[in-house]
């Protein structure tokens, strides 16, 4: 019998560190995808700029245990960061990227400090008022951010001096690609790490961490920051890719839907982004072919069932069902 | 007998086919706009015309057959419309692309187009200065410039002295309140306010009380086509502004559409635009009760309407220039200096800007047959856009 | 000098108006949260429903606007105690993110379904004749429809309170907030409580939604665009305080009202600053207690 209770957040586990399946299989599924699905490589680039996203996001929510409606203020400030960066200072597009991720995680850094000393609804809603904020602070400021109209015309330098970006996407889903491993390692050794570890302590029992003398107010800023600077790397990638910087990228809906799409996948498990940001993605890619209005009616219905039946996301339904085995073998 | 006959019918079939896969084939237009989302009424309108100027050609140019494939930016999305537009490029291999309400998006797929070399068709996006992005940019809609100095012209010719702006706080806001400005001062009148509000208004009182204390004998109002228009035109009767004497003049934002929501609130209003469907001419008359009879009774074309309508015709010639041949650049020589009598009235495409010249019409909102429309009453011809000279 | 004084005063009665509206339209969700504890972004929603029910039964039934809207708000009650036993029990014990989930959800299908059935332009709802116009008020031209507003408002405050605080179903609400177990000791039904409550909330909503239509006007992402000024209100007034939620809905109507009057450019930003310094002082909310 299956005695783990329905929540979203995984039950407190020891790291692992050794390679699983599910380290290796994302990376030869997106090579896959790269020469098998050729023409899809525009679309394919801007899932791996949200999966970036989606596991920034993992690490503050699913890790630390911050309820946060507002990682999209870091994307955004990343992505105008980075926009701004290509046409003012340098078009070369991984220092482009760092500006991007710096811009974020200053951000982040300072709300994190201010915010974190607050928790539940209070933290919940401030995050969103600090999204909300920045993005009337990006609507107003119109010379830096172009306002309303969003800064175009972002035109990076070839990647390495050598690689162009080009009408197929094939540069911008390999550099995509290739910052998303990258982060996927940071996170992953954060996350496995005695940080990491105390990071989980502070989500499962804030008041045993206090207890046990771990600085819980640092370690969340320093959590936090991290976060935001990933997610800041994500929205500077992907203001680089799609050549374009708009007030959506600052939005309360926005962080609503990155959130959406890593719960769909599972959160605090790491490789929940990675399975439950494509999906959403593609599926809402086809509803729009199909019929664009009423794909909102099935997302909606799948949300208020997933949390019903599988809180967990699909990450938490594979787990059971393993377990399920296990037990059924003893 | 059999053995023999097949593969003669085959060789013979493919003969023919071959002969005419080398006259008729299929030229492909891609349509980005909005069919979900707060904006989906763009989306509908600029469908319905697209589709009725295709079935009015009989869904061909000469021998190619014209296929239209549309797709869904779902608002003002700068990103999906990049993307969608690559696709369009890389996958359908489309050798136009209409559509585009917004100025962003309108910028987003400008690069796209240079490096594909496809021909592309802005249907709205008022901002001057945005075909200068790539040398593959037409627009069949028009631009603020265009619409505001005719009126503010008008307005001057009426005796107005005094005149209040008010627009949204976004590129083309600026550029309406830019070019009212440099008309109505010109013909000797004054500017005494002015307003830049934010697109996320939902309460316009405290605007209004702003206007009223400048005391203005006109306002002038931009304000993107929707909810914004619709808040604003309210708040300024429930303020009575109407009754305190001050006039109110717009340019799109009584469009069809919203009209009938209104009600008596619009009343009155003068406005300045390429295109009115209450407009008399033979052509518009084919193109409204076309329409009508495609779509019911209840349709009533719009900016959007005139707009993907008179892209289709813009593309279908560039189609006939390069014979159905993919080359944009032909393409672009073909169309520059293009004239045609549109529902509109006569336009042509200014080969120095790639605009369109084009009638701006002065109308009122008036009671015709119980319904509010906007009437037109004056004619200002072959008007021009001043702004950015581009190659 | 007195024209400028009399400006003050129209701005002052607009910021008063806005705020008044968006108490009607929060007050509900502050109960909700207050009451049941359960983070409730589907609010909006509710209101949206109150809207769109009161235009059809105005606009395309043709029924008076003194009939449609009570019937609108008894409709939207209706579907909120049918939500309430469905899908937010499923979600009574699980944290905060299951309930933001489970409650975006909802509002997706609730966008879905308006636009399904009556489209994605803006509806209107006619207002009665007696309640256009202005009133003159000294050097003052007040709207009548806002004095509308601001009564009915004021009314529903005032109603709201009564039952609370002096009515015995009020005290056993009361009681069942502050502890549910011993309420339910005493024989009190909490879970039928607590789905009236809800219904009421939602009620309340569906008012507001329909009341304040000329302000917020009726299109499906309804239910998005004024998540944000609402959750703010309820948050900085702290939960299931009534009198939080006035003086919060007070509060931030003049400060955005103001502000848009004496700064243009950066009107908008000054609610969200005030927010964030209001609830970093007392995250709690004005009002509030902690749970």
């Amino acid at each position: 019998m299956n005695l783990q209770p329905r929540t979203l957040l995984p039950a407190a586990a020891l790291p692992h560190y050794r390679l699983g399946a599910m380290d290796v299989l994302p990376w030869i599924a997106a090579i896959v995808a790269f020469f098998a699905f050729d023409t899809y490589l525009s679309l394919g680039a801007q899932i791996l700029v949200m999966v970036i996203f989606g596991l920034s996001l993992d690490l503050a929510l699913g890790f630390a245990g911050i309820n946060t409606l507002g990682h999209a203020a870091f994307f955004g400030v990343g992505a105008y960061a980075a926009g701004y960066w290509n046409l003012h200072v340098s078009p070369e597009p991984l220092g482009g990227l760092l500006a991007g991720g710096m811009a974020a995680g200053v951000v982040g850094l300072l709300s994190g400090w201010l915010l974190l000393r607050t928790h539940g609804l209070a933290l919940l809603m401030l995050t969103m008022v600090v999204t909300v904020l920045l993005h009337e602070v990006a609507n107003a400021w119109g010379s830096v951010t172009g306002g309303a109209d969003g800064l175009s015309g972002v035109m990076p330098d070839p990647l390495f001096g050598v690689f162009q970006f080009d009408l197929f996407g094939k540069t911008a889903y390999l550099y995509a690609l290739g910052v998303l491993f990258l982060v996927f390692l940071v996170v992953r050794t954060v996350v496995n790490s005695p940080f990491g570890l105390s990071l989980r302590g502070i989500r499962e029992n804030t008041r045993r961490m206090h207890l046990v003398g771990a600085s819980v107010h640092l370690r969340l800023v320093a959590a936090y920051a991290l976060s935001a600077f990933l997610a800041g790397i994500a929205g500077g990638l992907g203001a680089q890719i799609t050549r374009t910087v708009s007030l959506d990228r600052l939005t309360f809906q926005l962080s609503g839907d990155i959130l959406i799409m890593l719960i769909i996948g599972g959160v605090g498990r790491l490789y929940g982004a990675f399975i439950g940001i494509p999906l959403y993605m593609l599926m809402l890619d086809r509803a729009a072919e199909v019929n664009p209005f009423h794909w909102m009616f099935f997302v909606g219905l799948a949300l208020i069932l997933l949390v019903r039946f599988a809180p967990g996301g699909l990450m938490a339904l594979d787990e059971r069902r393993r377990r399920a085995a296990q037990e059924g073998t003893q | 007998m059999k053995f023999r006959l097949v593969p003669a019918l085959l060789a013979g079939c493919s003969l023919v086919c071959g002969m005419s896969a080398a006259h008729a084939d299929e030229v492909r237009i891609g349509v980005i706009a909005s069919f979900s989302g707060p904006y989906s009424t763009w989306g509908k309108h600029i469908k319905e015309a697209t589709d009725l100027y295709v079935a009015q050609q009989n869904g061909k140019v000469g021998q190619h057959t014209v296929r239209v494939i549309y797709k869904d930016v779902g608002g003002n999305n700068p990103a999906r419309a990049r993307q969608l537009a690559e696709e369009l490029v890389v996958r359908d291999k489309v050798q136009y692309i209409a559509g585009l309400e917004f100025t962003p998006t309108a910028m987003a797929v400008a690069d796209v187009a240079t490096q594909a070399r496809v021909p592309t068709v802005i249907n709205n996006s008022g901002t001057s200065g945005v075909l200068a992005r790539s040398p593959y940019l037409l627009r069949s809609g028009y631009t603020q410039w265009m619409v505001a100095t005719p009126l503010a012209q008008w307005t001057a010719a009426q005796g107005a002295k005094r005149v209040f702006l008010a627009a949204a706080d976004y590129a083309p806001g600026a550029d309406a309140i830019a070019a009212y400005r440099k008309a109505f001062t010109a013909a000797g009148g004054t500017i005494v306010g002015e307003l830049r509000i934010p697109l996320n208004t939902t309460d316009f009182s405290t605007y209004m009380q702003k206007a009223r204390e400048a005391r203005p004998d006109t306002m002038y109002m931009f304000m993107p086509v929707g909810p914004l228009s619709v808040a604003f035109i309210k708040a300024y009767v429930e303020r009575g502004l109407d009754k305190a004497g001050i006039k109110l003049e717009a340019t799109a934002e009584t469009e069809e559409s919203e009209l009938a929501g209104y009600g008596d609130a619009a009343a009155g209003i003068v406005t300045a635009l390429h295109y009115s469907p209450a407009g008399t001419t033979p052509a518009n008359q084919q193109f409204v009760n076309g329409l009508k009879q495609k779509y019911g009774q209840d349709r009533i074309p719009n900016v959007g309407s005139i707009s993907a309508y008179d892209s289709m015709q813009m593309i279908f010639q560039m189609i006939r220039a390069t014979d159905g041949k993919r080359d944009g650049d032909k393409a672009m020589a073909a169309i520059k200096g293009y004239k045609w009598e549109s529902p509109r009235g006569p336009v042509t495409v200014d080969p120095s800007t790639r605009e369109l010249v084009q009638n701006v019409y002065i109308r009122r909102v008036e009671k015709v047959n119980g319904a509010y429309v906007n009437q037109p009453f004056k004619t200002y011809p072959a008007i021009r856009d001043p702004g950015t000279k581009v190659q | 000098m007195s024209s400028m004084f009399a400006s003050l005063l129209t701005v002052l009665f607009d910021g008063v108006a806005f705020g008044m509206i968006l108490f009607l339209i929060s007050v509900g969700l502050s109960i909700t949260m207050g009451v049941m504890r359960v983070v409730n972004l589907a609010h909006c929603g509710f209101a949206m429903t109150g809207g769109y029910l009161t235009y059809a039964l105005t606009a395309q039934m043709d029924l008076p606007f003194a009939a449609a809207v009570p019937l609108a708000v008894l409709g939207t009650m209706a579907i909120g105690a049918v939500l309430e036993r469905t899908v937010y029990a499923w979600v009574y014990g699980q944290s905060e993110l299951g309930q933001v989930l489970m409650t975006i959800g909802l509002t997706f299908v609730m966008i879905a379904a308006a636009n399904a059935l009556f489209g994605s332009s803006i509806q209107n709802i006619p207002v009665p004749q007696g309640l256009r116009g202005s009133v003159q008020a000294g050097p003052l031209a007040l709207p009548v429809y806002r004095l509308f507003l601001i009564a009915v408002a004021a009314a529903c405050g005032a109603l709201i309170w009564f039952a609370l605080e002096r009515t015995e179903a009020g005290a056993r609400l009361r009681a069942a907030v502050d502890n549910a177990r011993m309420a339910g000791c005493i024989g009190i039904n909490v879970k039928t409580l607590f789905a009236l409550t809800f219904a009421v909330g939602c009620g309340f909503a569906g008012l507001g939604g329909a009341l304040g239509a000329d302000i917020f006007p009726l299109e499906p992402f309804y239910a998005l665009h004024y998540l944000v000024p609402v959750l703010i209100v309820v948050s900085v007034g702290g939960l299931g305080s009534i009198k939080g939620t006035l003086a919060a809905s007070l509060l931030l109507g003049l400060i955005d009202t103001l502000g848009r009057y004496y700064l243009p450019a950066g009107g908008g930003i000054v609610i969200y600053l005030a927010t964030l310094l209001m609830l970093l002082v007392r995250p709690h909310g004005l009002f509030g207690r902690p749970a």
